[in-house]
């Protein structure tokens, strides 16, 4: 039971990881670039989904011990997706579409100066010190025994990240724009030449990888009730080796490296060794590297001369 | 010996050196000398800021040989900083010390008593040099096992395993014992002066120069210019890439043990990934391939550092930076088109940013007159949300200025170029990129 209770946990990190890990990958699809912001992009799911929560009242209802309507969590959410959706979609704008044509070492340093203007820039508008999170879903047990225990919060998290890549895979392989999303992935220039306009196409992926990342930001705030400017330096540097873990460009390898990082985090806390955690996250993923240097589902392409 | 034919660096040095001997002949002043004394001419806070500023100087010196010169994209520097600093601070507080006394005793039984006493008046001086060589040697060695895997991947992915080995490295020295876990290491003995960062400042500029220029330094360029032409020339990439890795740990590990020494205390939080990120700035604003231009960008940003401490000098360098990036963006629009109306909108931005700094600097004037006006505005006070928030207003305009570079001109301040004095006073910069140097 004690191993059945760690996959649950393991699952619900995972989930989180995953949603994130998605974001990365898509922009790498369509830009091949790392988009180093992306952490903050999910901290500022969170500090959007805080300000909404105070907003429509939520915050006081749980600071008070009620519980919150079911209405105001999903205000909450899509609030803090379409927030974070134009935050990425600005950052794509101002800081990476004028170096569409530089060398890409050149987007990856502005992708860091970014990450760190929303870090400090956080840290100036938002204050530095953790501030607490809304509890917007009851804190309740589905499942109670003694060795195992679930939560509604878990299960919700888990059903909630689902729900969410399902739909980005109907709208990936079914839908108009995500097959012009998979034709600039694969070729930006001939895309551009069948009409595709594909500057339109990239913001979108942006907006789309920022919603997700928003997401999971508030999802992963109920888990663990506390936010700060931050909390999206350790949370998106494992989600981005995830997304690199299971061949980043590709979204079923984004879920799977998640996954696969949540279980070896738990894995490692539970053997004991929780104060190596990094040290092994980096360890799977240079291992990995160096049999796959592609990652897991990546495939590695040959360099033509 | 014709000036000229000296190594740049030494020229450089040379200079200097006259410079503070004519200075301190021009103050006259009984008692005034360069360090010490009752009016030093480098007073304490001026000689920190120098001794940061050439460790600095040699991180971003020595990183420039990875990610501009070869042409690899390293994003873990301050783990080979983190290595050196360790290894040497271990020694010479646990080791070295036990070692050389034992030494001293044993030369000065069997061999001479003079031997032995001339030994140990020279005692810091010798351990201090072994400690520095253990922990450069510890850094290179960390640097070959970063360099294997940059033997298979490229690019982002290089970058990435860098940047892992860095987090590993600071999360096996956070559950290190010996060395204070995650708490730091205290009680390093102090051996850092200023006589010594700045001579081991030259030596690394000069021996990553003369390495960039030599054979080797060439077949590190045409690897960073197209591996693949370079393999097919005969060129063995391999052997490049490492050696570059570990030549340029080295002295990182060298600026490691520069800085333990120095602050007598070494903490795993100094050497993160944010850490590595500032090696990187400077690299990239100075220029990537540009020894000269990456030991300018972190001298200065060294002094930025300090002049952005305080709000005034946040506005200044804000200022000034609006103005670079109007210049910047005004010669860019006008090699892309010309026509009065678009020379025009090149300023457009740089000016309205330069209204915000105002605004923001000025707050409470603003807020005064603009409440005579309205008086229920209640306006906030940006002035005093800017003082209460230092450290992070330092971060934001340091990100700012990456940002700005990196769109308006992404080849950094010297691009390849490299600057000397001599060139200066001819009126003239040499050549383009290192070849022109050597001409």
């Amino acid at each position: 039971m004690e191993f059945l209770q760690q996959v649950a946990n393991a699952l619900t990190q995972g989930a989180i990881y995953a949603l994130i890990a998605l974001g990365y990958t898509l922009v790498y699809g369509v830009l091949r670039l790392i988009n180093f912001a992306h952490g903050d992009v999910y901290m500022l799911g969170a500090f959007f989904g805080l300000f909404i929560s105070r907003w429509t009242g939520a915050l006081t209802l749980s600071q008070n011990n009620k519980s919150v309507p079911l209405w105001m969590t999903a205000v909450v959410f899509v609030g803090a997706m379409i927030g974070s959706a134009l935050v990425g979609m600005v950052i794509e704008r101002f800081a990476y579409r004028p170096l569409r044509t530089a060398p890409r070492l050149t987007a990856l340093i502005t992708a860091i100066g970014v990450s760190l203007l929303l870090e400090y820039g956080g840290q100036m508008a938002f204050s530095p010190d953790p501030q607490p999170f809304a509890a917007l879903i009851a804190e309740r047990n589905i499942i109670d025994t003694p060795s195992f225990s679930l939560s509604l919060v878990q299960l919700f998290i888990v059903g909630a990240a689902l729900l969410l890549m399902l739909s980005l895979n109907f709208l990936i392989q079914k839908t108009k724009i995500g097959r012009a999303m998979r034709a600039v992935s694969i070729d930006r220039a001939a895309a551009q030449l069948m009409g595709i306009p594909t500057d339109r196409i990239i913001a979108f992926t942006f907006a789309l990888g920022s919603g997700l990342a928003a997401a999971a930001g508030v999802l992963n705030s109920i888990y663990q009730p506390s936010i700060d400017p931050l909390m999206g330096v350790q949370v998106g540097l494992r989600a981005f080796v995830a997304a690199v873990l299971g061949g980043i460009g590709n979204i079923y390898g984004a879920v799977l490296g998640g996954l696969l990082m949540a279980f070896a985090e738990t894995a490692t806390v539970a053997v004991g060794l929780s104060r190596y955690r990094d040290a092994v996250a980096f360890a799977i993923l240079i291992l990995v590297l160096l049999v796959r240097p592609a990652g897991i589902l990546g495939r590695n392409v040959a360099e033509k001369v | 010996m014709r000036p000229s034919s000296l190594p740049f660096p030494l020229v450089f040095a040379w200079r200097v050196f006259i410079f503070f001997v004519v200075v301190r002949a021009l103050m006259g002043v009984q008692g005034t000398t360069l360090f010490a004394g009752k009016h030093p001419i480098i007073n304490p806070y001026y000689q920190n800021i120098l001794i940061n500023a050439g460790i600095a100087i040699i991180l971003a010196v020595s990183l420039n040989l990875i990610n501009g010169i070869t042409g690899q994209f390293s994003l873990g520097h301050a783990g080979f900083m983190a290595v050196g600093a360790y290894i040497s601070a271990y020694f010479s507080k646990e080791i070295g010390g036990v070692l050389f006394a034992q030494l001293i005793a044993l030369i000065s039984v069997h061999i001479s008593k003079q031997l032995g006493t001339l030994l140990l008046t020279f005692q810091q001086p010798i351990l201090f040099t072994i400690a520095i060589l253990v922990g450069a040697l510890a850094a290179g060695a960390a640097g070959f096992l970063v360099g294997l895997p940059s033997l298979r991947l490229r690019g982002d992915y290089l970058a990435i395993v860098t940047l892992g080995f860095n987090q590993i490295i600071v999360s096996l020295i956070r559950n290190w014992k010996a060395v204070g876990e995650a708490s730091g290491y205290i009680g390093i003995p102090k051996f850092t002066t200023f006589a010594w960062v700045f001579a081991l400042a030259i030596a690394c500029i000069w021996s990553i120069r003369n390495l960039a220029s030599s054979a080797l330094g060439r077949e590190m360029r045409a690897v960073r210019d197209d591996e693949i032409a370079a393999e097919a020339s005969g060129i063995n990439t391999t052997r490049v890439k490492v050696v570059a890795f570990v030549y340029s740990a080295m002295w990182a590990g060298v600026a490691g043990a520069l800085q333990a020494h120095y602050i007598q205390y070494a903490n795993p939080n100094d050497f993160t990934f944010l850490r590595s990120v500032e090696v990187v700035v400077s690299v990239v604003l100075g220029g990537l391939g540009s020894i000269t231009g990456s030991a300018l960008s972190a001298a200065g940003l060294t002094v930025l550092q300090e002049v952005l401490r305080d709000v005034p000098g946040a506005f200044y360098t804000s200022v000034a930076l609006v103005g670079l990036a109007a210049y910047w963006n005004f010669v860019r629009v006008k090699s892309e088109q010309s026509g009065s109306k678009s020379m025009l909108r090149a300023f457009v931005v740089p000016f309205f940013a330069l209204i915000a700094i105002c605004l923001c600097y000025w707050s409470p004037q603003v807020n005064a007159v603009l409440e005579r006006v309205f008086p229920r505005l209640d306006l906030p006070d940006l002035r005093a949300a800017l003082e209460s928030s230092k450290g992070a207003l330092r971060y934001v305009i340091y990100s700012v200025i990456l940002i700005v570079v990196m769109l308006l001109r992404p080849q950094g301040l010297l691009g390849r170029r490299e600057w000397s004095l001599a060139a200066l006073q001819r009126g003239r910069r040499v050549g383009k990129g290192v070849e022109g140097n050597l001409a």
